[in-house]
């Protein structure tokens, strides 16, 4: 039996016997829907609410929306204007403190001002004062040359030395003092030299303070009292050559050389410059 | 007739009593029919048939008319064999003789004795075949809706209607071809 026979046959199938009643029983259980024939116009009117329920919803809640949003909306530009007008006020705020803060600096720029001015009023009237002195430097100066050229055409021949006892007294003291000094300076060299081991003398007063008895007493050695101070003509020069001059008495005319011993300087005697040295010689008779 | 039902579908909508009386009597007929071999037995069909026309005047308000009446009564009356089967009922075993009685007051469709047995052999076979496959043979041929209304009275799409009658007609002649069988 093949595909076609099969459904030739199906197609076939006998209609079934119904049973007698079955029509009427099913015509009597009819039972249409109220809505279609009693309740019409409420159940349409339900019916169009509830189909319109969800468009009415969304409705609600888009005009609440847009009530919401006008609400927001005039909140925001209340804001604003708010900002706005601080804002506003305070640029005046800022522009009253940039105000207040450039009439600050004007006013310390004048105080300044009159503070330089004074002080250029004092230097005028201190130049000033520098000028009238300066005039009366020179008018001095004047005055002292014409003095001196009064004293030079008045001045009379000093006694001679050996004529005048008391000055010749005082001479002698004074070149025995410097002498003293002189060998003391010599002497506290050399001890200088010999504690740092050097052989060469002090590059400086200050080196021999201490051999000196001390910045005290050191300074009754630096000179001549009352006369002018000693000259130091070598400092550091090595003590091997004892002809090298160490310190000269420019008043008296004495030297003390590097081996510590005094000379008096004279028609027989002197210091010459040799070979960058201060050397003492004895002039030849 | 479709128009005729269709009218009178529409008349029962709004509520025409008449239009569903007449309706109940244009369609009763096959629903019974197709409850009555799909279940085996008379007034388990005329039970279902009630309950079918019961869930039909509950939903008709909801009767679309995407499909036509008749698939969609099909559909209604399928759920109902369905929950029926669902409650565990079991099916009646047709017989030859029932075949025999419900055409007994029409003239036979088979002019030969030889084609009749074979007929009965095969309706026979189609209560064997699976579920799926035996209501989809009763709905596409013994009811005589179309590959679409099967497949919408279903639920299912035209590709499993086809597929589905593909396995039943492979499963029936092969039945019909074993030895016992063949006529």
């Amino acid at each position: 039996m093949n595909e076609q026979t099969i459904e030739k046959l199906l197609q076939k199938a006998p209609p079934v016997r119904t049973p007698a009643g079955l029509r009427k029983d099913l015509q009597a259980n009819i039972e249409l829907p109220r809505c279609a024939t009693t309740h019409h116009g409420p159940r349409i009117t339900n019916h169009v609410f509830r189909r319109w329920l969800p468009t009415l919803g969304f409705a609600l809640w888009f005009l609440g929306c847009v009530v919401v949003f006008g609400l927001q909306a005039s909140r925001i530009a209340e804001l604003k204007r708010a900002n706005e007008s601080r804002q506003s006020s305070l640029a005046s705020v800022e522009q009253n403190q940039a105000v207040q803060d450039r009439a600050q600096w004007l006013a310390k720029e004048l105080e300044q001002l009159r503070k330089d001015a004074a002080d250029v009023q004092r230097l005028r009237a201190e130049a000033e004062l520098l000028r009238a002195q300066a005039q009366e430097v020179a008018t001095l100066r004047e005055q002292n040359q014409q003095l001196r050229a009064e004293l030079k055409s008045q001045a009379t021949p000093p006694p001679k030395p050996e004529e005048d006892f008391i000055y010749e007294t005082a001479n002698r003291r004074a070149r025995t003092k410097c002498i003293n000094n002189l060998k003391q300076v010599g002497l506290a060299a050399r001890l200088w030299a010999h504690e740092t081991k050097t052989d060469a003398m002090p590059n400086r007063w200050s080196d021999m303070i201490d051999h000196l008895g001390g910045p005290e007493r050191a300074l009754k050695y630096v000179g001549c009292p009352g006369v002018a101070p000693y000259e130091i003509l070598s400092f550091g020069a090595p003590e091997t050559d004892p002809t090298v001059v160490f310190v000269r008495c420019v008043a008296h005319n004495i030297v003390g050389l590097v081996d510590g011993s005094v000379q008096q300087l004279g028609d027989k005697a002197s210091v010459i410059q040799k070979d960058g040295k201060w050397v003492f010689t004895r002039v030849a008779e | 007739m479709t128009e005729s039902i269709e009218e009178l579908c529409r008349g029962a909508r709004a509520g025409d009593f008449s239009a569903a009386s007449e309706l109940v009597a244009a369609t009763y007929q096959p629903i019974y029919a197709y409850l009555r071999r799909l279940c085996g037995h008379d007034e388990t069909a005329a039970d279902l048939t009630q309950q079918t026309f019961a869930s039909v005047w509950r939903s008709l308000q909801n009767f679309d008319g995407r499909a036509s009446f008749m698939t969609w009564l099909h559909r209604i009356a399928h759920n109902v064999y369905v929950d029926w089967r669902r409650k565990g009922n079991r099916l009646d075993a047709q017989s030859d003789d029932w075949w025999e009685t419900c055409a007994v007051d029409q003239p036979s469709p088979f002019d030969r004795t030889a084609e009749r047995d074979a007929a009965h052999l095969l309706y026979a076979a189609v209560e064997q075949l699976e579920e799926a496959q035996r209501v989809t043979v009763h709905l596409h041929y013994y009811q005589g809706l179309t590959l679409q209304e099967t497949a919408d009275a279903l639920n299912i799409a035209t590709s499993t209607v086809k597929y589905r009658l593909r396995n039943a007609l492979d499963s029936l002649k092969a039945r019909m071809a074993e030895p016992k069988l063949r006529v």
